[in-house]
């Protein structure tokens, strides 16, 4: 028998990843996606394969995860595997692996619904309609002896393409009378009608909602692998503000927090997370926005802990409500893999990839961040507004250095795009994740009016793009290519309005001031008018201490020539104002002394 | 169905708002997807005119025959579609902007795409011998009616806001003024302010136009005083923006066929005694948020379609 | 007895995705890309129901069942717009050059090669594993598309005659809080709707003309319906609404519109020339009992489509993952409808005659492959032929 290389593909990618409501829904599909490629990888290289992406040092990595829920878990691995085949049947192989990602996903829905405090929430039959109809697998393989791997894989990779062009499915067993899931409304219900009757436990288990309803791959997300929580994301929102209370003022807080209900407020496990071992909790424990839902979910009464949650508020004000979503991707990895002559070469850019989302993780802890997922050349995590701009520059120079030595394989230097979306914890998890691929889309392709400060269009890719979302506004949106610096004028612009040397409205004004002169025909005259107005603005202004409005002017100087250069330094502003607000609620204990 | 045409008339600056809207500001109204356009839903109206009719939870569950008729209007309770009201309206979509003008104060400005669109919906709803649309394709010309002495022309030319224009008199501007005066001003009470409007009613060209509806929208700025300092609080500094005084928008009421459970069923006979019912006076309206600092205030005044 | 009708919307349709909506139930509402077929029919039900003065009896109902309603379509300056095929990708170059597009093949598997594709079929390629795919628009217009079905030259390019997709309008509605005189907590809830009075043109940039970046657009249906239910649609001209949320739609029936669902000419043309090889694409979703495959086929993939005459046999399959419909029957049993999937909009069947003759295809333009009778009667599954 003659070898082969092989490629396969698993999902589904969408109702893993994008159908979530709470933040466990979208790390834990995240999760359940891994670990089903890492059991179709495992099985591939038990049979005989030599598993090229990815490409593991050591076989415990394809292990099955058991301690599911840490932070430090193995490899996260991406739902494509490619591998080469020796004098095997690749047929027997792909039939091996589909069975492989099947059982995998059924050990998850398996262990749950044999939960009993799960079981009883359940209606069986209709669970049973779902749960062997959920993962998607294709698979196709070219001969290969050897020579020309690039032919071989581009040629593997087009006919997998081409299978996937058929994405095969059955008829659904639908059910008359039963409501969809609130997910995405792809499958019934597999819930109980009846809730009032269920127990503390399965509540706080499966914490749905009233009204919610959940398939069984929402339920699988909601209660597989153990009750130990995983930070949402009102708590990496809360991040900023909680590092500005005074132990004093929280201890008592938390005190509470831990009796509140008998553990019906999430505890994080403060060895996974030691950067939240200041307040381990959910983030909801401290906007009391949320104390409804909260006691919905729970079912426990929210007094005690409204009580407590107003004696700190009124001492340190209310938490600010807006986070950073991080998603970042490599550039043209598609044409520099092409160039990759052998598998040995592709094997040592697998390495250099799982390297680099190892070092992902580190990074975004390090920055009091949590990562969703980290695989290939792709990172998604949630950030504390103050955290973001360092950890994408970090993550971006971390995956240029590690992957130096490809750059000079695939000759074109490897690069990292990076999108950061500040908006509400509130905002639909669904949207979040939107929100944060936009940035990231807008990182790599410059928009028209993105331009450098001389007027020039600024390149594509290797770019960082900031998004503001404010509730209520349009996207305030900035994106520069990494050369220029835009992370750091952001923080120090931050830093000035954070110590009141810059006019709070300053933005709005300049703002106002590029919109009047949108309409007009650029030009010479018009540069040195724009750059005056904007000047005199500036001028006129006092900043409420030692100012930094001679810097600010300077930067006008060198960057504003015309209307979009204007607007453009005005939304930095802008966004450098949302951050100004997470400083500020950092320093909270010495502006709180002030006051008092 | 039976169906009559609603005009909204800003009495003072209203915000309905939305999700997420355009540039830096922070509360934006609502606008249409497409033009861009301001407007104001017809769900934000539903509401306040049941209010008018005092609408209440509790008389609408009374046994008298105008709980029954308020049932039938308003439906009962909830958003349950088998308990919704026989009254459907649009939303009200912008025909009129004011600007303000260097002569006469301000300007009720349409263009031809905004009778355009408004044209299309009358003739969709049976109204017959609509004015043409003027024809305008210069950018630096506005027309205003040829039947009335205009109130904004000054030697030939119109000022609005920092824009200057060639003035130029045109039929059609007239025969638009005087149809839309008829409708957002009727009767004998009315009779200064259909002159008044005639006057100051102006066709602009469509980018100017799209260019002020954008542009032209009330935005204050808004802050929240902190108790403690007296000063403005970190971070509680918005934008709000507005419609302005005067602006005009126009849109529809259908009175649908109801099957109500446990309430009055609408049948077709009765649709044109509920649309008299309740869409025949003028109601002034209190619509959007922010009543406490006087906003908006509103105008509605119904018009029948047939002849 | 078959009637065209035009739609004209004026507020945004609301066309929802499975997902529940409503107090408790989620706060938040998911507009589909385009209406559904089984939106538009029951709306129209529902408005020849009460024009008729009918109560909504199991009688009635079952007559109003029977109607046949298929579309909508997005209609521009006159002409007919179909949803974009899945075997087009579009390549954009680097250097903003012209975008190139290309057409999927069936692949030819060479020894030794392979994929768990069921049933023996062959994988369809498109040209783009080394390239990101561009966009390509959403709406082609009706000559466009005949060309895409019978030739190999792509002697058009896209330009603003192609559409896109709807404007979605999302409202975030709030309950006061009467006591408060504000937003009451937790009570917001958000609405979304697609803006379908205008699409936006193809490669349009936003500082264009108001022309130059939207088409203005009608949409059309047709039904077919008898006795009762058939004199009513016959004079149809007035106001209903149409999906949820009662969005007021303007209907009427035109008579000129028969012409522009009638095969074209050159398409009518090819299939008479005995082709051996077809493309079916699908004009709106379809709902097949096998789910990707039509039941109308057999094991080995083999069969006639229905109204059809010649037999086909199926080589390959162009289709995106399946969608979810349901909604809410008020009819026994009241409450949810089952969930069903469909292949989307767009999907493209690759079949060889293996007996009888491709020309009768002509006459079954925008007719329904879908199985169920009701189904099709919903008017899931209009096919488009064409040649491969």
């Amino acid at each position: 028998m003659s070898s082969h290389l092989l490629a396969l593909s698993v999902g589904p990618v969408q109702e893993f990843i994008a159908a979530s409501r709470r933040t466990r829904d979208l790390w834990f599909g995240s999760y359940l996606l891994s670990e089903i490629s890492k059991a179709v990888a495992r099985s591939v290289r038990i049979d005989g394969g030599k598993l090229i992406f990815p490409s593991p040092d050591n076989a415990d990595e394809l292990e099955p995860q058991t301690g599911s829920d840490d932070d430090a878990r193995a490899l996260n691995v991406a739902n494509i595997i490619i591998a080469e085949l020796k004098d095997r049947d690749p047929s027997v192989v792909v039939q091996n692996a589909k069975n492989a990602a099947r059982a995998r996903w059924r050990k998850f829905a398996d262990d749950v619904f044999d939960d009993p405090k799960i079981t009883r929430a359940i209606r069986e039959e209709i669970w049973k309609d779902q749960v062997n109809d959920v993962v998607e697998f294709y698979a196709a393989w070219v001969p290969f002896n050897g020579a020309n791997y690039p032919l071989a894989r581009k040629r593997v990779t087009q006919l997998l393409a081409g299978r996937k062009n058929c994405r095969d499915f059955c008829p659904a067993k639908g059910r008359a009378k039963v409501p969809k899931s609130s997910l995405d409304g792809l499958r019934e219900s597999v819930l109980v009608e009846r809730r009032d009757d269920w127990s503390a436990k399965t509540k706080r288990s499966l914490r749905v909602r009233d009204g919610e309803q959940l398939d069984v791959v929402g339920v699988v997300k909601r209660a597989a692998g153990g009750d130990r929580p995983y930070p949402s994301v009102s708590r990496v929102a809360a991040d900023p503000w909680l590092r500005g209370v005074k132990d004093d003022d929280l201890e008592p807080f938390k005190e509470v927090c831990a009796s509140f209900g008998g553990n019906a407020l999430h505890r994080l496990d403060t060895e996974i997370y030691p950067r939240y071992e200041r307040f381990p909790y959910e983030g909801t424990a401290v906007y009391r926005n949320r104390y409804k839902e909260l006691e919905e979910e729970t079912g426990v009464d929210i007094k005690p802990l409204a009580d407590a949650l107003k004696a700190l508020t009124d001492k340190h004000k209310e938490p600010n409500p807006y986070l950073s979503v991080l998603v970042a991707d490599g550039d043209r990895m598609g044409p520099a893999i092409s160039e990759l002559k052998d598998i040995g070469e592709h094997q040592a850019f697998s390495k250099a990839l799982s390297t680099f989302a190892e070092s992902a993780k580190a990074i975004v802890r390090e920055h009091r961040g949590v990562l969703v997922y980290a695989g290939g050349d792709d990172v998604l995590a949630f950030l504390p507004v103050d955290q973001c701009l360092s950890c994408a520059r970090k993550l971006h120079d971390t995956f240029g250095e590690l992957l130096k030595e490809q750059s000079k394989e695939t000759k074109q230097e490897l690069t990292l795009s990076v999108g950061v979306a500040i908006a509400h914890f509130l905002d639909n998890l669904e949207d979040l994740l939107n929100f944060g691929r936009e940035a990231e889309k807008h990182a790599k392709n410059p928009q028209d009016d993105d331009r450098k400060p001389d007027g020039t269009k600024q390149e594509k890719r290797n770019g960082l793009a900031v998004h503001l979302l404010k509730r209520g506004g349009s996207p305030i949106t900035v994106r520069a290519n990494w050369s220029d610096d835009l992370d750091e004028r952001l923080a120090t612009m931050a830093e000035w309005l954070a110590d009141g040397k810059l006019p709070t409205r300053l933005a709005n004004e300049l703002r106002g001031i590029a919109d009047a002169y949108e309409r007009w025909d650029d030009g010479n005259a018009l540069e040195n008018a724009i750059q005056k107005d904007a000047l005199r603005v500036v001028g006129k202004k006092q900043p409420p201490s030692e100012g930094a409005m001679g810097n600010i002017g300077d930067m006008i100087r060198a960057r504003v020539k015309n209307a979009a250069t204007l607007k453009r330094f005005a939304n930095e502003l802008l966004v450098a104002r949302q951050m100004e607000t997470a400083l500020r609620q950092i320093r909270h204990e010495t502006a709180q002394g002030d006051d008092e | 169905m039976a169906t009559k045409l609603y005009w909204l008339h800003t009495l003072s600056p209203t915000h309905v708002g939305t999700g997420r809207g355009i540039g830096y500001i922070d509360l934006p109204v609502q606008r249409d997807k497409v033009t861009n356009w301001p407007l104001i839903p017809g769900s934000a109206i539903k509401g306040v005119w049941a209010d008018y009719y005092g609408a209440t939870d509790k008389k609408r569950d009374g046994d008298d025959e105008g709980a029954r008729w308020l049932r039938a209007a308003f439906g009962k309770g909830g958003d349950d579609s088998s308990n919704a009201g026989s009254l459907i309206p649009t939303d009200a979509r912008l025909v009129c902007l004011p600007v303000r003008s260097f002569r006469g104060t301000f300007a009720w400005c349409a263009s031809p795409m905004a009778l355009r669109m408004l044209h299309r919906d009358l003739a969709l709803a049976g109204v017959g011998n609509l004015p043409l649309i003027p024809a305008l394709d210069v950018e630096t010309t506005v027309l205003h009616p040829s039947q009335a002495a205009s109130a904004l022309v000054d030697e030939h030319r119109i000022y609005l806001e920092d824009l200057d224009f060639t003035a130029q008199s045109n039929d059609e501007a007239g025969d638009w003024a005087n149809q839309i005066a008829k409708w957002v001003f009727p009767g004998d009470a009315n009779k200064d302010w259909r002159t008044a409007f005639m006057k100051r009613f102006a066709v602009l060209p469509d980018s100017v136009f799209d260019y002020l509806t954008e542009t032209g929208t009330e935005v204050t700025a808004r802050v929240r005083i902190d108790d403690d300092s007296k000063t403005v609080a970190t971070g509680q500094l918005w934008n709000e923006e507005s419609l302005p005084v005067e602006t005009i928008l126009a849109g529809f009421v259908a009175c649908d066929r109801v099957y109500a459970r446990g309430g009055t069923a609408i049948n077709q006979d009765d649709q044109d005694d509920v649309l008299n019912r309740f869409a025949s006076e003028t109601m002034n309206l209190q619509i959007g948020g922010k009543a406490t600092v006087g906003r908006g205030r509103v105008r509605c005044v119904f018009a029948s379609v047939k002849g | 007895m078959t009637t065209f009708l035009e739609l004209t919307c004026r507020d945004p349709i609301v066309s929802r995705d499975g997902r529940p909506f409503g107090v408790g139930q989620g706060n938040r509402m998911k507009s589909v890309g385009w209406l559904l077929p089984s939106v538009v029919a029951g709306s129209l039900r529902t408005m020849i129901g009460k024009a008729a003065g009918r109560d909504f009896s199991d009688a009635t109902a079952k007559d109003l069942l029977q109607m046949s309603v298929a579309g909508v379509f997005p209609v521009a300056d006159g002409r007919l717009y179909y949803p974009a095929p899945n075997d087009c990708v579009v390549e954009k170059p680097d250097d903003g050059a012209k975008p190139a597009i290309h057409q999927g093949k069936l692949e030819a598997i060479r020894d030794g090669e392979g994929c768990d594709l069921p049933g023996g079929l062959a994988p369809v390629t498109l040209k783009g594993e080394d390239f990101k795919p561009g966009p390509k628009p959403d709406w082609w217009r009706d000559d466009h598309y005949a060309k895409w079905l019978v030739t190999d030259e792509k002697d058009f390019a896209f330009d603003e005659t192609f559409l896109q997709a709807p404007c979605l309008d999302e409202r975030t509605h709030v309950s006061l809080d009467p006591a408060a005189g504000a937003a009451a907590e937790g009570e917001l809830f958000t609405t979304a709707a697609l803006a379908a009075t205008h699409l936006p043109r193809y490669g349009a940039k936003p500082d264009d003309l108001f022309s130059r970046r939207f088409a203005e657009i009608r949409l059309t249906a047709r039904v077919v319906a008898d006795g009762w239910c058939g004199e009513k649609v016959e004079p149809l001209n007035g106001v209903h609404p149409l999906g949820g949320e009662r969005r007021l739609v303007h209907w009427r029936s035109v008579a000129e519109m028969a012409s522009k669902w009638k095969c074209p000419p050159a398409v009518a043309d090819t299939l008479s020339k005995k082709p051996t090889r077809l493309r079916m694409v699908l004009a709106t979703p379809a709902i097949f009992c096998g789910g990707w495959k039509p039941g109308w086929l057999d094991a080995e993939l083999r069969g006639t489509p229905p109204g059809a005459s010649m037999t086909l046999q199926l080589k390959g399959v162009c289709i995106e993952r399946w969608r979810a419909v349901s909604g809410w029957s008020l009819a026994e049993p009241r409450g949810p409808k089952p969930v069903k999937r469909m292949v989307p909009a767009g999907g493209v069947y690759f079949f060889d005659v293996v007996a009888g003759d491709a020309s009768g295809l002509a006459e079954r333009w925008l007719e329904p492959v879908s199985d169920d009778e009701q189904d099709r009667r919903n008017g899931f599954g209009l096919a488009l032929w064409g040649v491969a």
